[in-house]
Formats: C-alpha cells, sequence, structure tokens
C-alpha cells in the first residue's frame, strides 16, 4: 500500500478514535491512550508526540475541548470534552466509517459482522 | 529528581518554548509521563526500569515544538482552572480520597525501600522510644490510673491521726481508732458514708490451716465502694455486732482455689482462727481494695472496751470515707478540725500531751496514700521516658529533613508540573504515618513480650497480686503516640514543600542549595538539645545508681542469712497464755535440736516485714517542759535467743533469758538510739521505762496508771524497716515473750546448713509439734531487705536503661550532624586541600563542630541536672543531690559517645579527594 495512504487512513481513523472515546465522558490525555490501547488489545497505541499533536488538531477544529482540572487531593491535569461540532463529527464519520469498512470487506472478502 | 523528569525539563529547555506555552503543553506532557512512571511502577517495574522506559517514549526537541507550534490558537493564554468535574461512575470523593491514600501508602513504601537505611534507623530509634514508653505508660497506667478501682475512686477520702512531734506513731500500721470512727459519723457529715477496717493475717482450714490476708471492716464498707457480692451478699448492719459476726465474704480467687468455684459455697462453714464462720458471699473477679492481698473479709463488731474513751489514740485502723455530693476536702478537713477542737475540751486530761505531739487528724484521698510510695518514681520515669522519646524524635526529624531536602526537587517538579500542593502534603504525612505505625508496632510489640516475659522488666513497682497488662488504656496510648510521632515527621517533611518557592530550588538543583546554612544551624540546636537532655537523664540516672549503692552498702545491723518463717497459734486452740507460753517454748527447743542451727528466736515485728507497732513510753522521772512531745518508739516482743540468732549485739547489760517470766519483775531491753534519747551519755541498765495504762495517764503519771519495766540492757540499734531510717524515728524497745505472750510470731533461726534444708527441717517440726499449723511466709532475711529495694531497684534499673537509651540516640543525632556538615563541605575541604590545608587543620574542622556542639550541650546539660538532683533529693531522703560521681560518669560517658561519633565523619573528610571533588562540582 502507498505509504501516504496509509497515513492517512491511520489518521482519519485515528480521529474517529479519540472522539468516540471522549464521548460520554470528558478524560485527560493520558487516559484516552490507555482506552485505546486497552480496548485494541494493544494493537493501536499512540506515541505521546502523535496523541498531543492530534488532540490539539481536534482543539483548533472546535471538536473537543480542553481544560485544566484541579480536583482536590488529585493531581492538575487536563481534561478533554466533546463538543456538540465535535458529536455531530463523530457521527458523520462513524457512518463514513461504516460505509468503507463494508466497502473493504465487501471487495477483499472478508466477512464482517 | 527522578531521571526521566530531568530529562523533560532538559528537552523542554532546548526547545526554547515561551514561558506559557511551556507551562501549559510541558505541564501536559509531564502529567502524561507521571501516569505511565506511575502505571509501570505500579506494574512491577524498579524506578530506574520505569524512569528508562518512559524516557524512552518522551517526545524530543523538535517534536516538543512541532506541538508548541500546533496548539489550539485559542490557548494563547492560560485559562483560568476549571472547576471541579463532575462526580463520574468511578464513586465519590471519598472513594478517590481512600484510593489516593491507598495509592501514596505504595508509593511510600518504594520509596521506603529505596531509602532502607534511613527506613531501618527510623523504624528502630521508634521502637525502642515507644517500647520503653510503653513500659512505663502500663505500669503508670496500672498502679496510678488504677489504683482504686471502684466507682467515683476521688470521692474516697482517708483520715488518719497524726503526731509529728512523737516519732515513729505516724508511719505505723493503722492510724485511726474506734472511737473516732463513731464520733466523725456524725460530726463529720461531709463524709456521707464511712467505713473502719484494717488487715490481718488470718489462719483458715480445720487441719493444715493455711495462712491467708483478711480485711475485718464495718458493714458500711461494701455499700461506700458500690460494691456488690457477685454470690450470696454482702455484710449486713447487725453483723457488725458482737454474736452475730461470725461470718465471712470470699474474693473470687479464695472461693475458686479452695472451693473449686462450687456454686453452692454460699451457707456453707468455714473455720477462722479456729471459729466456724458462715460463708455469706462471695465478691466478684475484680474487686480489689486497699491491699490486693486480701482474700477474705470479715464483719467488725466492736468491743465496749474498743468503742470506750480509753481506747482513744490507740490506732490500729484505717478510716475510709465518701464524700457528700457537693462536699470537698476542705471541708471534711475543717469538719475534722472542729471535731477535734472540740474533743480536746472533752477530754482536758489529754490536751497538753495531744498540743505538744502536734496531733491533728489529716483527710486525704485514699487514690494519693495507696500511691503514695511509687507515685512519685513513677512520674519521674515517666517524664525521663518522655525526654527518651523526644530525643528520638528528634534524630528522626533531623533525618526526615535531610531526605526531604534531597527530594525537594522531585517534589517541586511534581509541583511545577500541576502536583496540587495539598495531594503532595497529604502523600508526606500518610507516607509518616505508616513509618511511624510500623515502629509503633514493633515497639509496642516488644513492650508488650516485656510486659508479658520479663518478669524483672520494672514491674517490681507493682504491688504484689496487681496484674500489669496492655489494656485498652494502653494501646489507646501507643496509638496516640504513634499519630503524634508520624504528624510531627510528616510536617517536617512539608518544610521541603511549603516555604521554598519551587522555581527557586529547581534552579538550585544540583547545586549547593540556598537555605543549607539556616538548615545547618537548625541541626546544630537541636543535637545541643538532644545532648542537654540526655545529659541531664544521665545525671539523674547516676544519682539514682550511685545513691542506691550507697543503700546496698548499708549495714542492716543484723544477719541476713538468719532464716525466717511465720506461725500463729489460733485462740480456739491455745486459749490462754500459759499455753502459747509452753507450745513456743517446745518449738524453740525443738528448732534448736535441729542439726546445724546455731541459734533460735523468735519476734512479733520481723524486721522488714509488714507487723509494726509502737507506743508512747517515757524514762522514769521525766515531765515533758513546755515544747516537748511524749514520742512513740516501735514496740516488740522477741522470745529468749531472738538477738543471738539475728546477731543483735548486747553493748551493756544482757538479753534475754529464761529467768525472764510472769511473776519476775517486769524488764525491758532498749537499742542504743532510744537509750542515748532517754538518758543521754548515761547507763541506762537499771533504770526505769514507763508506759501508759491509757493515753489520758500521760497528763498525771502514777504508779497506778503506768507500766514500769527495768531496763537490763541495751543492744545496738538495727535497720526495722527499710535501709532508710526515717527521719523522724525515735528507737525501739523490747519486750520478752515470757512476759507478753504473742499469739502469732515469726522464728527466726540461724543455721549452718542451706536455707532450703532449714525449712524443710522447721516444717517438720512443727508439723510433729502440732500438725493444724502451717508456717508461712518463710524467708531468709535477705530476700526481706532485698524486696525493700524492690521499687528503688527497679527505678533505678529502668532509669539506666533509658539514660543509656538516651546516649545512644544523642551520639546518633551527632554523627548526623557532623557527617552532614562533612557532607556539605566536602568540596570546601577539597580545595583545602588542594591548597596545601594539612590534615590536623581539617580532623580539627570536624572536631571544633564537635566539641561546640557538646559543650553547649553539657553546659545546658548540667544546669538541668542540677535541677534535676534537687528534685531527686526532694524526693527521697538519702539521696544528697548532686553526685559528683555520677556527673563524672555521665559526662563521660557522653564524650566517649561524641567521639566515636566524630570518628568516622572525621575520617571521612581527610579521605576527601580534590581531585574528585572539584570535577564533580
Amino acid at each position: 500500500m502507498d505509504a501516504t495512504l496509509d497515513r492517512e487512513l491511520k489518521k482519519g481513523s485515528a480521529e474517529l478514535l479519540i472522539l468516540a472515546t471522549l464521548e460520554g465522558r470528558p478524560r485527560h490525555g493520558y487516559d484516552v491512550a490507555k482506552r485505546i490501547a486497552d480496548e485494541s488489545g494493544g494493537a493501536i497505541r499512540f506515541n505521546v508526540a502523535s496523541l498531543y499533536g492530534l488532540l490539539y488538531r481536534l482543539e483548533s477544529r472546535g471538536w473537543i475541548r480542553g481544560r485544566w482540572i484541579e480536583a482536590p487531593a488529585a493531581r492538575r491535569r487536563r481534561a478533554y470534552t466533546l463538543t456538540a461540532a465535535g458529536r455531530a463529527t463523530l457521527a458523520e464519520q462513524r457512518e463514513g466509517w461504516k460505509v468503507f469498512a463494508a466497502a473493504v470487506s465487501r471487495i477483499a472478502g472478508v466477512e464482517h459482522g | 529528581m527522578a531521571d526521566w523528569r530531568r530529562e523533560l525539563d532538559t528537552r523542554c529547555t532546548a526547545a526554547a518554548l515561551d514561558a506559557a506555552v511551556r507551562d501549559d503543553i510541558a505541564r501536559e506532557i509531564a502529567e502524561h509521563l507521571e501516569d505511565r512512571y506511575e502505571d509501570l511502577v505500579a506494574g512491577g517495574a524498579s524506578p530506574e526500569e520505569a524512569s528508562r522506559t518512559v524516557v524512552g517514549e518522551m517526545p524530543g526537541r523538535d517534536a516538543i515544538r512541532r506541538l508548541a507550534q500546533s496548539r489550539p490558537a485559542h490557548r494563547a493564554r492560560p485559562a483560568p482552572p476549571a472547576p471541579p468535574l463532575p462526580v463520574d461512575e468511578d464513586g465519590g470523593g471519598l472513594w478517590r480520597l481512600a484510593t489516593g491514600i491507598g495509592r501514596d501508602l505504595l508509593f511510600g513504601w518504594r520509596s521506603f525501600r529505596r531509602d532502607r537505611a534511613f527506613t531501618a534507623a527510623a523504624v528502630v530509634t521508634l521502637a525502642a522510644c515507644l517500647a520503653a514508653n510503653l513500659v512505663v505508660f502500663t505500669l503508670v497506667n496500672a498502679v496510678l490510673l488504677d489504683a482504686v478501682d471502684v466507682p467515683e475512686p476521688q470521692a474516697l477520702v482517708q483520715v488518719g491521726n497524726q503526731y509529728p512531734n512523737a516519732g515513729a506513731a505516724a508511719n505505723a500500721g493503722g492510724n485511726s481508732g474506734v472511737p473516732d470512727y463513731f464520733d466523725r459519723r456524725t460530726a463529720v457529715p461531709a463524709l456521707a458514708e464511712q467505713a473502719l477496717f484494717r488487715t490481718h493475717g488470718v489462719s483458715v482450714g480445720d487441719q493444715a490451716a493455711e495462712r491467708l490476708v483478711a480485711m475485718t471492716t464495718t458493714p458500711t464498707l461494701f455499700p461506700m465502694l458500690r460494691a456488690q457480692a457477685a454470690r450470696g451478699r454482702t455484710f449486713t448492719d447487725d453483723e457488725g455486732e458482737e454474736g452475730r459476726h461470725r461470718k465471712v465474704v470470699l474474693s473470687d480467687a479464695l472461693w475458686r482455689r479452695r472451693f473449686g468455684g462450687a456454686g453452692n459455697v454460699v451457707g456453707q462453714p468455714l473455720t477462722i482462727g479456729g471459729v466456724p464462720h458462715e460463708i455469706v458471699g462471695v465478691m466478684p473477679r475484680d474487686f480489689r481494695f486497699y491491699d490486693d492481698e486480701v482474700v477474705l473479709w470479715l464483719p467488725a463488731a466492736f468491743t465496749a472496751e474498743e468503742r470506750s474513751d480509753a481506747s482513744r489514740h490507740s490506732n490500729n485502723w484505717t478510716h475510709v470515707g465518701r464524700l457528700s455530693p457537693g462536699a470537698t476536702l476542705t471541708v471534711v478537713q475543717s469538719q475534722l478540725d472542729a471535731l477535734n477542737a472540740a474533743n480536746l475540751e472533752r477530754f482536758p486530761a489529754l490536751r497538753n500531751v495531744l498540743v505538744e505531739a502536734g496531733f491533728r487528724s489529716a483527710a486525704q484521698p485514699v487514690v494519693d496514700v495507696l500511691v503514695a510510695e511509687v507515685r512519685r518514681p513513677l512520674y519521674l520515669l515517666w517524664g525521663g521516658v518522655a525526654c527518651v522519646l523526644l530525643i528520638g524524635v528528634v534524630n528522626l526529624a533531623a533525618l526526615t529533613l535531610a531526605r526531604s531536602t534531597a527530594r525537594r526537587a522531585e517534589i517541586a517538579t511534581r509541583l511545577a508540573l500541576g502536583a496540587a500542593p495539598a495531594r503532595v502534603r497529604l502523600q508526606l504525612v500518610t507516607e509518616h504515618l505508616a513509618l511511624a505505625a510500623a515502629g509503633g508496632g514493633i515497639g509496642a510489640a516488644v513492650a508488650w513480650a516485656l510486659i508479658r516475659g520479663v518478669p524483672g522488666a520494672g514491674l517490681a513497682l507493682v504491688p504484689d497480686g496487681r496484674t500489669v497488662d496492655f489494656d485498652p488504656r494502653v494501646w489507646a496510648y501507643a496509638a496516640a503516640l504513634t499519630v503524634l510521632v508520624g504528624v510531627a515527621l510528616g510536617v517536617v517533611a512539608m518544610q521541603a514543600v511549603a516555604p521554598h518557592g519551587t522555581a527557586s530550588v529547581l534552579r538550585d538543583e544540583g547545586r549547593s542549595r540556598t537555605g543549607t546554612r539556616t538548615t545547618r544551624r537548625l541541626r546544630q540546636a537541636l543535637v545541643v538539645g538532644q545532648v542537654a537532655v540526655a545529659c541531664t537523664l544521665l545525671v539523674g540516672a547516676g544519682i539514682l545508681f550511685t545513691s542506691f549503692r550507697k543503700l546496698l552498702a548499708v549495714d542492716t545491723g543484723f544477719r541476713t542469712s538468719v532464716m525466717t518463717g511465720a506461725v500463729a497459734l489460733p485462740s480456739a486452740a491455745y486459749p490462754t497464755d500459759p499455753d502459747r507460753l509452753a507450745f513456743l517454748e517446745r518449738l524453740l527447743d525443738a528448732v534448736r535440736a535441729i542439726p546445724g542451727v546455731e541459734a533460735a528466736g523468735a519476734t512479733t515485728n520481723i524486721p522488714f516485714g509488714t507487723n509494726r507497732s509502737d507506743s508512747v513510753a517515757f524514762p522514769e522521772g521525766w515531765t515533758p517542759t513546755p515544747g516537748q512531745s511524749f514520742v512513740s518508739p516501735y514496740q516488740i516482743r522477741v522470745a529468749s535467743g531472738y538477738f543471738e540468732s539475728m546477731g543483735i549485739p548486747a553493748v551493756a547489760g544482757r538479753t534475754f533469758d529464761g529467768s525472764d517470766v510472769e511473776d519476775s519483775e517486769p524488764v525491758v531491753i532498749v537499742d542504743e538510739q532510744l537509750a542515748e534519747r532517754f538518758w543521754p551519755g548515761r547507763d541506762a541498765v537499771g533504770r526505769y521505762l514507763l508506759q501508759p495504762r491509757s493515753a489520758e495517764a500521760l497528763s498525771n503519771p502514777t504508779r497506778e496508771n503506768m507500766f514500769r519495766y527495768r531496763v537490763v540492757g541495751v543492744v545496738k540499734t538495727i535497720k526495722q524497716y527499710a535501709l532508710v531510717t526515717p527521719r523522724d524515728s525515735v528507737g525501739t524497745y523490747y519486750f520478752p515473750f515470757g512476759q507478753s505472750v504473742p499469739a502469732s510470731f515469726d522464728l527466726t533461726v540461724q543455721s549452718a546448713t542451706s536455707p532450703a534444708t532449714v525449712e524443710q527441717d522447721l516444717r517438720r517440726v512443727l508439723a510433729s509439734l502440732d500438725p493444724r499449723l502451717p508456717l508461712y511466709d518463710v524467708q531468709v532475711m535477705r530476700a526481706r531487705v532485698d524486696e525493700s529495694l524492690r521499687a528503688r531497684r527497679a527505678t533505678v534499673t529502668l532509669s539506666l536503661a533509658f539514660g543509656g537509651l538516651a546516649l545512644g540516640l544523642s551520639a546518633l543525632g551527632l554523627y548526623g550532624v557532623l557527617a552532614y556538615l562533612v557532607a556539605q563541605r566536602t568540596r570546601e575541604i577539597g580545595i583545602r586541600m588542594a591548597l596545601g590545608g594539612s590534615t590536623s587543620a581539617i580532623a580539627s574542622l570536624v572536631l571544633r563542630e564537635s566539641l561546640v556542639v557538646v559543650g553547649v550541650g553539657l553546659v545546658v546539660g548540667l544546669a538541668g541536672a542540677a535541677w534535676l538532683g534537687r528534685l531527686l533529693a526532694s524526693e527521697m531522703s538519702d539521696v544528697g543531690g548532686l553526685e559528683p560521681l555520677a556527673i563524672v560518669g555521665a559526662v563521660g560517658l557522653l564524650l566517649a559517645a561524641a567521639l566515636l561519633a566524630t570518628a568516622a565523619p572525621a575520617r571521612r573528610a581527610l579521605r576527601v579527594d580534590p581531585a574528585v571533588t572539584l570535577a564533580a562540582e
């Protein structure tokens, strides 16, 4: 596969993964990465620079919002929350991913459940 | 500082971010890496491995710079902190706090495991100090706090007659009389309930009777103490009348031992002193009052003679009352004074005698009376051992401070990276509480083992029969001390967090830190304090030790190898004087016939025993001038052969022999002290000693109202009841058994054979004469003397142990300060050496520091010791204040310890390699 396509694919799916992880509750960066790694059984891992690069990009687009949270007896952390725009994007990307995945499965002959 | 944090700092610096961006991005990355690091460590990685992994995953300088560029534009300024997150499904704040503390403990455990030396030193120091404190507190708890185990013990008041100018009377036996009791029941309403009692030995059983301690008491005692029988009942009021008084109440212990805890014991007969008594009740297991050895109670039925005015000032009883609601000791005292003043008018014949004797009746809390002897030593020990804990905690504080200084950079980084200060503080306190708990746990275990396992571990301070154990109060005390120490250390550790600007410490990371000088001064001051307290404690222990050694060297005046054992003749079997005398003579003859026995005698008041008696006597022809009081010397009855067996020599005249019988002239022997008092500079032998037939006779002595005894001998003065003769002691006079036959006595046997053999022989001889009679309280005189030193010996042993602990701890403290000094000044020492500084100059740098600290500490400590010496001298009559030997010993020990503590740091200073130190900087 072409290296550029690979990168774009990954990037697109990574954005989807982060938005999906933030759906339902705010999380801080480490939590996001850890959850994705855990849920994927370790198949998908982010390095620190690309994780925060992605988060900053999503925030710049207004899809998520980061805030420093100060809780008693806990460390200060920046937690990211899904915005309304983010929620809309997530729904859109989910739909797109379904269509894309179904197409890939059909062509590659993979059973998809 | 963990390596990864330093590395992150370096990379961020290299990325040349502007301050606001750095604060924003670097902090977020640091938080991320901190989480990662903690997860790795929690997953079992060593801190080094975890740090390596984190560094490996850390973005490089360029990546950080790119991140900074992609940072959302609206974050131009750091936004103000948002309100806390709403509670999510992870649970409430309490849960988060709990899991947070759990993580702190884990973190603390790891951090202490890294600092093995610190942890070991801290735990051992705490364990030793807390064990010592708990041992003493257990004693304090058992003796002082539990002295009177009845409801509202503070309301119990003892009333006693005192005759301060009359000599030993104030110290002897009971101190109240039967007529006083009836007077006070009406004239002292501030004591709503009152009771009169005395303890004495009784023979219990028909065949092979055993000798037990009984308390004869007015039936009012039990209601006054709010005590009820566990089975049956206590006495009814009419059982305090003659004819109805053959009743007995048993202790739980006696009931179980003698009756196997039988349920039907109430109503059964028990032979006491040869007379059957009916058992009416059994007291609860934990009931005890006044004398822990009492195992049965008998109702007091006073005879008409006992109630009569003739027996006034015959003080054989103890009088205790319970304060009326709202009444105070002062009210009781004023009512007593009014009563006594009225009695002086009622009995004018006694007036002068009593006034000169300084007579008064004093009211004191029972609690104070019971613990009078051991209270002061225990409080002194408590104070001493608290000082030891103080020294130990100061050491730990210094260690913690040093450790926190080393961790300061780490903590500052965490703070700079966004950790909440409250969070860090909580973690420090949690950590040190855990440390204190470890030390406290081990200390409590050690103290528990000492109290349980080592009978000599200071338990000698506790009266016989008293159980000493860890009760909830001791555990609570242990927990309180542990928490106190833990929080104190945590607060010290917080110094690393609170006052210093985090930035300044970060900048200073790795170089000599600001505040070093203040820290050093503070540590010096702490060690000066330690040396001072240790010095005071050591001198105090030394004073106790030297005075104790002097006490051991005191000549008792009698042979301590003499074997003694008590015999009591029940009045049922031996009703008359001649019966008793005949038995006594047969017994002594049989004892003297035992092979190896060199001399045998008997006495009513064995030296260092519990039986004391004194009675007013004066030389014939003497009348008190105004300001002079009659005196009340010890009065003792002895068998012929007593002085010979005890090795008490006659210095004039003769000792008693078979010629001193009922029909012959009444005779008396006095000791040298009394002879010198009554007939100073003259020969006492052949003169007459008078004893009043009643107290009233003293105002107008005549041939009729006086007993008259011819002095036939003067014997050497011996120590009667203690190695320290009471200041107001006036001497002793002795009567012969032949003219005054006792119902119970102690045999005194000087034998060439071993004590065990003598004891066996004595029991055999006694059984052959009357198998019903037990021989009890069998002891060699030396054991009796030792017994009298029990509390003293325990105090000395404990104070020496604490002094030693204080010495060791302060030496460690000194070592710490010097080692710190050398470590801090390694560079300076290196430069000096490079510049050709002589070894002696460098050694003197360390020595000077040591000398200043120890010198100042000693000066302060000796001032404290002077104060302590005065305190001890005022508490114990045989302690003469500052003992030179104690001072020399304490100073010598401290200097030796200081030398040891100085040697290692000095050697380290001399080994400094200039090239290495300078390169390191």
